[in-house]
């Protein structure tokens, strides 16, 4: 029992809090404007914004869930959510999303590096990095992973903040208007493609959320965190049309990379990628990391006789497996959209089901007990 | 087992060296102009590149004869790159191209698709400048530098000028996808003209001057979409720069209202234009409101200030800029190209109406009726209590 107490993790609502804001931003940052730009136009940030309010019932309901349980893991967690059957396939499912997404958001990595700095670099290479970094992470433990992204916060800000100031001096308000011109149907629909990012990050907070130490206040910045996360996505987006105008960026599929490329060659700014790079990198560590340590919890609760290193090794070799899935950039995208807009959204409907399942056990608990 | 993670991390770090992206310096050749002409055969494109190789001092006094311009023709701009790294010896490297020129029949025929091709390019900045010469890119980018430096950078400086006078418009490409990918404003870009080499510099040897050319810009061609069809001259060019709020300092010379014969010239320290916009149905009827604050720099011919006031040089100023609105305008609705960006203007205002618009707005624009109301003050006379006059036998 000593033992087993000893292994427990514990995290701080802080760091949950902190964790959950950057897994929900994580690579969106890139690609957002070039999604809900197109369809909304100069208003696709109002869509953002919309989409993450929206989702915000749904992360107070993942707090619920996570103050619900006292469990040792994730996977212990589910199963007494779910009972075991029900569980296991919540955990085949959760498993699955992640395992597609982070394998694909690895290629992604890979795949925008070496466009944006080493076109020779075989893009594999890169992946595989990427993947040797992840998986010693995981290897360290969540507890390891949530205090490096303590650290990775106090290296993104100043590299945000030195490309928010370059990008200032470019910033041209009339492209930013009309303020609000696009019919109601095309803002609920960039919207809609909007709701997977805050699932994304509602998910994550449902898994570290069960491992939070102290959880009174978990419901408070499990939102706080999917509302910042829609601010500053809204923001990017705002940035993204301001500087950029709305041609530009719909013509790119990371408007967010050509923003780093609007100061005149020759000026004392001029080599604002050096902010960009290390941004893009971090920003992927932590999405990918994230998903990898929850793949292998989850898979962790199906298959308890494979040792965790051995089932990290495995993991690792998924994600590498599906690296090698789409064979273009555009077939990259159109597979984060497919998983995004299918498994993650239906995160909106498997939420509330769990709450439900978990609350009649509870009460049937009760009544068993009176 | 500690040790052994550490050396496998590192060990992936090795492979991330430069083994395939190594790049010194001096390998890679800086293009410091990039010049695209018509091909000589149906669909080709001519590229021409200025490359600074950055051996010998770079470019510069010291620089010159580093500087080459290599041309190849292809049917698609990566193409042309492909055949131009062979002639250059070494990796043409784009990022810090400080202006991308068209030729002119290039220009005239449609520069839509290149400019496709040229978006394509990760290396270039949105913000890079776009131009068109009068005649070909490739002997804009051959021409001689009238203050002894690279011919590039003079361009790159007059460009730059530009900001505080109003002598052309700077385009960049970010701009220019946005005014093609949309309807409701047409593209402006200046003009680079060849001129005799006024200078002859005593840092260039063996210099033929007479031979030599230099580049000047000074007037903008205007585009219908992609094609070039038609110019401005400098002076309805600086209208066009202060009406599209792209400067705000101008100078504007007119009749001296107390003496035709004689003129007056002031400069235009700040220059804002508004537009209001009111739209019934498909009635459109725009009205703009230039604002200048001038300063009052030269009097030809008498005019006593302490006598006569400053309202009347105002109502001068006044008329010559509407004059001046109304002619641009003019020939605007004549050419039907929306250079001034009015349909942009009512998109942004009111959305709704242009959506009505938008599919009519080329048969529309000509026909709007546009109204003129200017503002304008004197806001410095400067310390000359009476402007210069000669006094002849006669005169009282």
């Amino acid at each position: 029992m000593e033992e087993r107490n000893l292994k427990r993790i514990a995290v701080s609502v802080e760091q949950a809090g902190i964790s959950v804001l950057l897994i929900t931003i994580g690579t969106v940052f890139f690609p957002v404007a070039g999604i809900v730009v197109p369809i909304a136009g100069v208003t696709g940030w109002v869509a953002v914004l919309a989409a993450f309010v929206l989702s915000l019932p749904w992360a107070l309901m993942a707090a619920r869930l996570a103050q619900h349980v006292k469990a040792n893991d994730w996977s212990d967690a589910v199963m007494k959510w779910l009972g075991p059957w029900l569980g296991r396939l919540f955990l085949l499912y959760f498993a699955g999303i992640w395992a597609v997404l982070g394998g694909t958001l690895l290629l992604q990595t890979g795949v925008v590096f070496n466009n944006l700095a080493l076109p020779s670099t075989p893009t594999m290479v890169l992946t595989a990095t990427m993947l040797a970094v992840v998986f010693f992470t995981s290897l360290r433990g969540i507890e390891v992973y949530l205090r490096t992204l303590q650290v990775l916060v106090v290296m993104l800000l100043p590299l945000a903040l030195g490309l928010a100031v370059i990008t200032f001096g470019s910033i041209r308000i009339s492209n930013l208007q009309p303020i609000w011109g696009f019919s109601s149907s095309l803002l609920a629909h960039a919207a809609y493609l909007s709701l997977p990012w805050p699932m994304e990050g509602i998910l994550y907070s449902l898994f570290i959320g069960t491992m939070v130490k102290g959880k009174e206040k978990l419901a408070l910045y499990n939102g706080a965190a999917i509302f910042t996360a829609g601010v500053l996505l809204a923001v990017v987006v705002v940035v993204n049309l301001a500087v950029l105008g709305r041609g530009v960026v719909e013509s790119y599929i990371y408007p967010t990379i050509a923003l780093a490329r609007v100061e005149p060659s020759g000026g004392i700014l001029s080599g604002s990628e050096i902010f960009l790079f290390p941004l893009w990198i971090i920003a992927s560590y932590i999405k990918i990391s994230a998903s990898f340590i929850m793949v292998v919890a989850s898979l962790q609760g199906l298959f308890r006789f494979i040792k965790p290193t051995y089932l990290s090794i495995g993991v690792a070799g998924i994600f590498m497996a599906i690296t090698f899935v789409p064979r273009n950039a555009m077939e990259m995208v159109a597979l984060i959209a497919r998983v995004d807009n299918t498994f993650f959204l239906l995160g909106y409907l498997i939420i509330p089901l769990v709450l439900l399942v978990t609350s009649i056990k509870c009460k049937e608990k009760h009544r068993a007990g009176a | 087992v500690q040790v052994l993670k550490i050396l496998t991390l590192l060990a992936f770090c090795l492979l991330l060296t430069a083994c395939w992206d190594l790049q010194e310096p001096g390998d890679i050749g800086i293009v410091i102009g990039l010049g695209i002409d018509a091909g000589s055969k149906p669909n080709a494109i001519k590229v021409s590149i200025l490359l600074s190789p950055p051996i010998g001092g770079g470019v510069g006094t010291q620089g010159q004869n580093t500087l080459r311009v290599l041309t190849a023709e292809a049917v698609s701009l990566f193409e042309a790159i492909t055949i131009l790294h062979s002639h250059a010896r070494n990796e043409v490297f784009f990022q810090h191209t400080p202006f991308i020129i068209f030729g002119e029949t290039l220009a005239r025929a449609g520069i839509g698709d290149v400019l496709g091709d040229v978006l394509g390019m990760q290396q270039l900045r949105g913000s890079t400048p776009l131009l068109v010469a009068s005649g070909s890119a490739q002997e804009v980018l051959q021409a001689r530098s009238g203050v002894g430096q690279a011919p590039s950078f003079d361009i790159s400086n007059i460009l730059q000028g530009v900001y505080n006078a109003p002598i052309a418009l700077v385009t960049q490409l970010n701009t220019a996808i946005n005014t093609l990918t949309s309807l409701g404003s047409e593209l402006v870009l200046p003009i680079v003209e060849l001129v005799p080499l006024r200078l002859e510099p005593a840092d260039f040897e063996n210099l033929q001057q007479q031979d030599e050319k230099e580049v000047i810009i000074a007037r903008v061609a205007l585009f219908d979409r992609d094609r070039w069809v038609s110019e401005l001259d400098p002076y309805q060019t600086q209208m066009l720069v202060l009406l599209t709020n792209n400067s705000r300092q101008g100078s504007l010379t007119f009749a001296n209202p107390a003496d035709p014969q004689g003129l007056m010239a002031v400069h235009m320290d700040s220059f804002r234009t508004n537009y209001e916009v009111s739209v019934q149905g498909e009635e459109v009827k725009l009205t703009i409101k230039p604002d200048a604050g001038t300063r009052l720099l030269e009097i030809r011919k008498n005019y006593n200030i302490r006598e006569r006031g400053i309202e009347p040089i105002e109502q001068a100023i006044r008329d010559e800029i509407t004059t001046l609105t109304q002619r641009l305008i003019s020939k605007l609705q004549t050419l039907q190209v929306d250079s001034l960006g009015l349909g942009l203007t009512i998109a942004r205002r009111n959305p709704k109406a242009w959506s009505h618009l938008e599919p009519i707005w080329r048969q529309k624009y000509p026909e709007i009726q546009i109204d003129v109301m200017t503002r304008a003050s004197v806001k410095q006379t400067g310390f000359v209590a009476k402007f210069f006059n000669v006094v002849r036998q006669g005169d009282k």
